[in-house]
């Protein structure tokens, strides 16, 4: 069920809800809650139908597109909801949130750094070179 | 992306014997090191972008499947011991002065590299 809702929204990672309006995807709670803020919920309900494309894929809102299909490095993800009290702050200042599969992809490139460290460490035991004093 | 190369690609296993190639590679570990640091405090005091290198990079290839907002607290915690780990080691480093400190230095520098690379593991499959 979760494999043919990824592929129907065309999307890699699944999260709830899923927002579908009119026939358009407008993407997760996060998404429709900045669709509210930037009043484009009244476009939207007012759209015609848009029915699946012919394989069956649901054809997502423009502005979603452009958001999902251009990395924003500037963008602090926002945690909604009931009792959140993570405050709102701009990227130049400490950031309280962050989107959960970056934390791995930057792990991944850590553990690549800590082994390079490792392997220079065990070579300098042969050498009597590497994390030698720099004086 | 020369960076990125450097930390996938970058073999350790030169010819030993050859004297300028030890002070180069000490030098390799050192940056390394000291932008490991770097990284882990830029992305500890303020977040992962658009200042932390890995995290713009995860940032720019991972935006499609950045998965949904989550707090960063627990996060910064496990960097911000990551980086006093490695200011303990670069500290201890840079005072071995007698083979014996070298030795200790080199040791400790190992078992802190198995457990970053440990934890950072369980954080990228987990993400606990």
């Amino acid at each position: 069920m979760q494999k043919a809702l990824k592929w129907q929204l065309n999307i890699f990672d699944l999260t709830f809800p899923q927002v579908v309006i009119r026939g358009r995807y407008v993407g997760g709670a996060d998404d429709l809650l900045q669709v509210v803020e930037d009043d484009r919920f009244s476009r939207i309900i007012q759209d015609p139908v848009t029915h699946c494309r012919e394989n069956g894929v649901i054809s997502w809102d423009e502005d979603l597109l452009s958001v999902a299909s251009r990395p924003d490095l500037f963008k602090v993800p926002r945690v909604r909801g009931e009792g959140v009290w993570y405050p709102n702050w701009p990227y130049y200042v400490f950031q309280w949130t962050v989107h959960a599969n970056l934390i791995r992809y930057i792990s991944v490139l850590q553990v690549s750094l800590s082994r390079r460290l490792l392997r220079f460490s065990k070579l300098e035991r042969q050498t009597h070179a590497i994390f030698a004093p720099m004086h | 992306m020369g960076l990125v190369w450097l930390l996938l690609e970058t073999d350790g296993d030169s010819n030993p014997e050859n004297g300028a190639m030890k002070g180069f590679q000490s030098r390799i570990a050192l940056i390394l090191l000291i932008f490991f640091l770097v990284d882990c405090i830029i992305f500890t005091l303020i977040g992962p972008s658009p200042f932390s290198p890995t995290g713009v990079i995860s940032t720019y290839f991972g935006w499609k499947s950045r998965g949904n907002a989550t707090s960063i607290l627990p996060y910064k915690a496990v960097f911000a011991a990551y980086i006093v780990g490695t200011c303990i080691l670069l500290d201890k480093w840079n005072k071995a002065d007698t083979e014996e400190l070298m030795k200790s230095a080199r040791s400790s520098a190992q078992k802190q590299m198995v457990g970053y690379i440990t934890n950072s593991l369980l954080l990228a499959i987990f993400r606990f």
